[in-house]
């Protein structure tokens, strides 16, 4: 960064502040070694397509070599073609001369039988396939990775109406091509649905292998052309990338506005913070909504950080509420007390609304900018705002400022109170320690710890729960062991030999990996169950108890259902 | 409108198999016989694998086990008596993109295609084979088999079999260059499905042995293993087949063996006392013919008679 010269600040120096730091910043030139808005937009657009495109053309380069092999397979079908004499010393290569092509082709004429070539029809689909995609081939080395429009008026949408409806005829002639490969085309179904095929049905990998339909325009100049062309064109869903750049101090804003349409992608963002920019470019470069991106170019920091020019990201694909999808930009932002008019007083064209007061001037009816901004409600305060500023000897001077600046202040100060109040709105509260539980707790450990220590008993129970529970394991350790009430099958041993299932089909059904299990143990008798566990070479039913209204479950059953239950 | 379309895409290209999907012919072997839990493993396999059925292939002899590709909604190839080596690695030779099991017996592998067996298992093609001994010819109803052990009667040898039994892990283990010997049984799926899918992921010629009982003929010979696991012998190691835990522990006894020794694996072969169960052997940096016979692949037919020119034109005087 350069430093700044006296004639560009004149006799200005922010301070008194704390923003000494921020001087350092100034004059706001923009920074000649850093990528351009452009590059940097390109970059994010082959990171995020490149592959994608690659992957689609290679895949239309497939369908186009599998619709040559088919036709050229017909075409050998045909006696005319395949059983000329010059076709035949063709595929003899180098073989020919040892044969005599012609009495071959004669031979092979009356051999070859015609029957087998394809319908007409289907033959002037695969030809027009081929041509399209063939067609598709060439262009795509021609194309440019983004088509840049100048001016987003009717004319861009058209533009990519255009684009749009090129290339869904690739898609088609690509589906068209999968279908004949594996000759599953039936007019009767396809036919109908192809010709109701758009682009809203495409894939999101075949729209990203396009090229990018970019607008680039600046901000004021679009706002001032038509506003009705840019809501239609939120509202149109087209994959339009929109790149608005605006000049130093813009205090539009163009970006909420885009938000207010909901179903579009928003960036605001500035050149002076290349890692929002470039992150926020890569997520609009991977939509495939229209997207627009608010740019401040050639401002130092200063420009966001006084919360001027707020930055944020609205992108409708990361979620379905506002929270997910609205991102405001807030780190790292220095105090409060930095307002557009500490912006304005670093551009030499708004030095004309700053007057340097003599210090005989100064009076009770002057206020200090933040103080008169907090006070201003409804009505402005009785007062006249001024910022504190330092001459060059280091004196302390105050600058008076007009009223158009106050109010862009205002207004500046209000928006970014409520975009943070939005990007806060519907945000979890942070959890609650419940402070209390934890002291009646520890409260509970130490007595008893106290407790333990008077009466002798040795080292310390940690928790009050062990102490209760230090009697109980020998009782369960007699318990014998416990028989399963239900019957079950271990399906994981299941050898899908069909005994079980043949006994009884209800009772016992395969899961999905083809192992028995019981679907319906109501659906047959404990003698049928015994049986199916005698009967199973992985020994993996286990017939359980009888229920008390089964009939069958006789001690002679019982007794054979033992070895099982084990 | 979008659903619609979405939906005959996937009906042209299945996107999920389903175990249906590799469902073919109704088994028609016994109920209560060892194939079927085969079958159903190698069904499992490839839908877990997500095998195309296209592009899979099953090749058998002949014999009960032989069957296989009947059964399987694949392709396959339902061979000549003792002939799937043969057959497989034929294929194998210029069809490198295929999933290739064979599916064969004792009698098919180790008597009338034992010949083949041993070259096949020398070539270390790409194969994964599947012997599903039950220790008879079971299709032809009860006649020794090479594997039938001594004094097991049958139509054959109504006095029982006066030869002592051939061990398919013994001789694979001697041949040069055998690359994956496995063995396991039947009647326990777990076991048999993580054995299949360590011979199918490993590249060459792996060879299990299924011990596969037939509840028809032989019901007595592996009925006592079935009952009592302590005839196993589990071999474990980090290399071999993995068990989830709860299925280790129903068998009593387990040594563990390094795959890669194959002295240690040739001794356990010879084990009468048990029947160890596992992985045998394991070389994964064994030669592999198939690399070999699939060299000229993707050569067109001008390129090939400008080949056979060139080495003509090399003896022109």
């Amino acid at each position: 960064m350069k430093p700044a010269t006296n004639a560009q600040i004149r006799t200005f120096h922010l301070t008194g502040l704390g923003l000494d730091h921020l001087a350092a910043n100034l004059p706001l030139a923009p920074m000649p070694e850093s990528p351009s808005l452009r590059e940097l937009f390109a970059k994010a657009l082959h990171d995020q397509r490149g592959q994608a495109r690659e992957r689609f053309f290679a895949n239309v380069r497939y369908c186009r070599d599998r619709m040559r092999e088919l036709l050229s397979l017909d075409d050998q079908r045909d006696p005319e073609v395949s059983a000329s004499p010059s076709a035949i010393k063709a595929s003899m290569g180098a073989a020919s001369s040892f044969f005599d092509s012609g009495s071959l082709a004669v031979a092979l004429r009356t051999a070859l039988s015609p029957v087998s070539r394809m319908n007409p029809a289907r033959r002037r689909r695969c030809e027009a396939t081929l041509e399209t995609l063939s067609n598709a081939v060439d262009e795509a080395e021609k194309q440019p990775e983004y088509w840049e429009f100048p001016a987003a008026d009717a004319g861009a949408i058209a533009f990519c109406e255009r684009q749009l409806d090129q290339h869904v005829e690739i898609l088609r002639a690509v589906r068209v091509a999968r279908l004949e490969m594996q000759s599953a085309y039936d007019e009767s179904i396809h036919d109908d649905l192809l010709a109701r095929f758009g682009w809203e049905s495409a894939d999101r990998e075949e729209l990203a292998a396009m090229p990018a339909v970019l607008v680039m325009d600046s901000a004021e100049n679009f706002a001032d052309k038509s506003l009705t062309t840019f809501a239609r064109l939120l509202r149109s869903g087209l994959p339009m990338q929109i790149l608005l750049t605006c000049a130093p101090f813009y205090t539009g804003d163009l970006g909420f506005l885009a938000v207010s349409h909901r179903e579009a992608f928003v960036l605001q963002s500035s050149t002076a913070c290349p890692e929002h920019l470039s992150a926020g470019l890569l997520d609009m470069t991977h939509t495939l909504r229209p997207a627009v991106a608010v740019v401040s170019t050639g401002d130092t920091a200063l420009f966001h950080q006084s919360r001027t020019f707020p930055m944020y990201v609205y992108n409708p694909e990361a979620g379905e509420g506002w929270i997910d999808r609205f991102d405001l930009y807030r780190e790292p932002l220095p105090r409060t007390e930095v307002t557009a008019v500490h912006v304005a007083a670093a551009y030499p064209d708004w030095q004309r609304h700053f007057r340097v007061l003599p210090t005989d001037c100064w009076s009770e009816e002057q206020m200090e900018l933040s103080a008169y901004l907090a006070q201003y409600r409804t009505a402005p305060p009785l007062a006249v705002p001024f910022v504190s500023l330092l001459d060059h000897e280091g004196r302390e001077q105050r600058a008076v400022i007009t009223r158009e600046l106050v109010q862009i202040a205002r207004d500046r100060q209000r928006a970014w109170k409520l975009l943070s109040e939005l990007a806060e709105a519907g945000k979890p509260a942070p959890p609650l320690i419940d402070t209390g539980k934890i002291r009646q707790e520890g409260e509970k450990e130490a007595f008893l710890r106290v407790v333990s220590m008077l009466t002798g008993g040795g080292v310390p129970a940690p928790t009050p729960a062990a102490v209760v529970s230090s009697a109980a394991p020998a009782e369960t350790n007699a318990s014998t062991v416990e028989i399963a009430a239900d019957p079950y099958v271990d399906s994981s041993l299941c050898t899908s030999c069909n005994d079980c299932t043949k006994i009884n089909s209800r009772m016992f059904q395969y899961n999905a990996d083809k192992q028995a299990y019981i679907a319906d143990a109501n659906a047959g008798t404990f003698a049928e169950l015994v049986k199916a566990a005698e009967g199973c070479p992985a020994r993996c039913i286990h017939p359980g108890i009888p229920r008390p209204d089964d009939r069958t479950a006789t001690p002679q059953w019982l007794g054979r259902a033992a070895k099982f239950n084990a | 409108m979008v659903e619609e379309l979405k939906e005959w895409e996937i009906e042209a290209e299945p996107q999920v198999c389903t175990l249906q999907d590799y469902q073919g012919a109704q088994a028609r072997w016994c109920p209560g016989c060892g194939d079927h839990s085969v079958l159903n493993s190698v069904q499992r396999l490839a839908r877990d694998k997500q095998l195309p059925p296209e592009k899979t292939m099953i090749v058998s002899g002949i014999g009960c086990s032989s069957r296989f590709p009947h059964y399987m909604a694949t392709y396959g190839f339902h061979g000549l008596h003792g002939r799937a080596f043969p057959v497989a690695c034929g294929i194998r030779s210029r069809r490198p993109d295929l999933h290739m099991f064979v599916v064969t017996g004792d009698g098919d592998c180790c008597a009338i295609g034992a010949g083949h067996w041993i070259h096949a298992i020398r070539y270390n093609m790409d194969l994964t084979v599947l012997l599903l001994d039950n220790n008879i010819y079971g299709l032809t109803k009860k006649q020794t088999s090479p594997t039938s052990r001594i004094a097991e009667r049958s139509n054959t040898h109504p006095h029982g079999s006066p030869l002592p039994p051939l061990s398919p892990l013994t001789v694979t283990l001697g041949i040069a260059n055998a690359s994956f010997v496995a063995q396991t049984v039947d009647w326990n799926p777990p076991h048999l499905y993580s054995t299949i899918r360590a011979a199918f992921e490993h590249k060459g010629t792996s060879f299990v042995r299924v011990l596969q009982r037939c509840p028809h003929f032989t019901s007595h010979v592996f009925a006592p293993l079935k009952d009592d696991f302590g005839q196993m012998l589990l071999l474990t190691h980090e290399a071999g087949i993995q068990l989830e835990p709860s299925v280790a522990k129903l068998f009593p006894n387990f040594a563990e063996h390094d795959p890669s020794h194959l002295e240690e694996a040739q001794a356990l072969a010879r084990r009468e006392d048990v029947y160890p169960i596992g992985l045998f052997y394991r070389d994964e940096h064994a030669a592999r013919y198939d690399h070999i016979t699939q060299h000229s692949m993707g050569m067109s037919q001008a390129g090939k008679l400008q080949a056979v020119q060139q080495a003509i034109e090399r003896f022109a005087v």
